[in-house]
């Protein structure tokens, strides 16, 4: 018969806990709980007998190999992403670049939208110019004239000219200055290579604007117009 | 799968004496992180998979571990953690597989081999039920013959903590297979 009330304890006995001294005595007149705690003893060892029979397995031949074929699989994966991811990364910083120096080219249109459009024969052909060469035109004001600047597009090219490589930018062109881009176009379609100065249409590289003449102050005769120190004058103010 | 492997040396990192130390680390490591994984898949492919897993792992954190020496104890851990992810999504999945097991290496004694198919499945199912810092002290304890140093050096525990963890673990699995005998249960 087993004593019900030790089966906890002899649980922990046989688990390797301590046998207080309860249990101790116990045993001493008990045979069957000597034979319950030994068959738990044995029942724990089969158990870890199970397990080490279980795991006392060798993975298949030719593993080694494997995972090095892995690792370096995975490796070199992830530095072609890092590449790829850089190369992506690159590109976009020069597509961001280029959007913000093509913006900064952009105004927006006013309510009267006054618009110059550059017709005639002086129109280069669409192809001829290129983009980047069509600057901004620096501001010359002319006396009395409103500094607004308002837009100058140019008009769509001829048909059976060549299509433009890149959408042409819009020209701020300060009031009055039209008649100077025109020249200035007109210039580049002369010659492409090099591009001339707005200041004057005759103007060229090896004959540089002549500076400005200086204006003269003349020194005036400053007089007073009346004397403080004369009491006559003072009663009159 | 590949098995033309070229060595690590001079192909990855640029220091080939680390790829060379990695090579050699993983070799003396790689059966025991492959046991790991086994002692929780209990699949031989799943366990293979999982220790190629973790030999990746290690090698992306190699140069940023502090002690080398600890490379073995580290490389466990994570075969461990995976082999316990893999499981539980499977499960997740609903994946119930019923693959034979693997036939151990050693031949059996007349009363090993008593210890039929149905003792092993109960076992094993015992050990599952176990929670996680009590099953991987029971699983290292059973491979390769490890003792409480060894374990408890795998784990970076204490012996004491090992000790405790390891009775805690025994006697929860005697009160879940009180009468398990030569190769038949019986409750």
């Amino acid at each position: 018969m087993r004593c019900e009330r030790y089966e906890q304890d002899l649980t922990v006995g046989a688990a390797g806990g301590a046998i207080g001294p309860d249990l101790e005595a116990h045993l001493e007149g008990c045979a069957a709980c000597r034979e319950r705690l030994a068959e738990k003893q044995a029942l724990l060892g089969r158990i870890e007998q199970v397990l080490t029979l279980q795991l006392d397995v060798e993975p298949s031949a030719g593993l080694r190999r494997r995972v090095i074929a892995r690792v370096v699989e995975v490796e070199k994966a992830r530095r072609r992403m890092a590449r790829l991811g850089a190369a992506a990364a690159l590109a976009a910083g020069l597509a961001m670049v280029l959007l913000a120096g093509g913006l900064a080219h952009r105004s927006p249109e006013t309510s009267s939208e006054r618009r110059a459009t550059a017709t005639g024969p002086n129109v280069p052909a669409a192809g001829a110019m290129k983009a980047e060469r069509v600057a901004p035109v620096p501001s010359v004001p002319t006396a009395g004239a409103a500094l607004t600047p308002h837009v100058v597009r140019r008009r769509s090219p001829p048909a059976g000219a060549r299509p433009a490589a890149a959408p042409e930018p819009e020209v701020l062109v300060p009031p009055g200055q039209e008649e100077a881009l025109r020249r200035f176009a007109a210039s580049l379609r002369e010659d492409a290579g090099t591009p001339r100065p707005l200041l004057r249409a005759t103007a060229t590289v090896e004959s540089p604007v002549a500076p400005p003449p200086l204006i003269e102050i003349p020194v005036l005769a400053s007089e007073p117009l009346s004397d403080p120190a004369d009491p006559l004058e003072r009663s009159k103010s | 799968m590949n098995e033309a492997a070229a060595p690590l040396t001079g192909h990855l990192v640029s220091d080939a004496s680390l790829d060379r130390e990695f090579e050699e680390r993983l070799a003396a490591a790689s059966t025991l992180a492959f046991r790991v994984a086994y002692g929780v898949l209990r699949q031989r492919e799943d366990a293979e998979d999982v220790a190629q897993e973790a030999a990746v792992r290690a090698y992306r954190g190699f140069t940023s571990l502090r002690n080398r020496d600890q490379f073995r104890s580290w490389l466990v851990r994570i075969a461990w953690r995976l082999a316990l992810d893999r499981r539980k999504s499977e499960r997740r999945r609903g994946v119930r597989e019923l693959k034979a097991s693997v036939a151990p290496t050693k031949s059996p004694s007349a009363e090993e081999i008593a210890a039929g198919r149905q003792t092993e499945e109960r076992v094993w199912e015992a050990v599952d039920g176990l929670p996680e810092k009590l099953r991987i002290v029971v699983v290292l304890s059973a491979i390769e013959g490890h003792g409480m140093r060894e374990v408890a050096a795998l784990l970076g525990l204490a012996e004491g903590t090992v000790k405790s963890r390891l009775y805690e673990a025994r006697r929860r699995l005697l009160e879940r297979l009180p009468c398990v005998v030569s190769g038949t249960s019986r409750t």
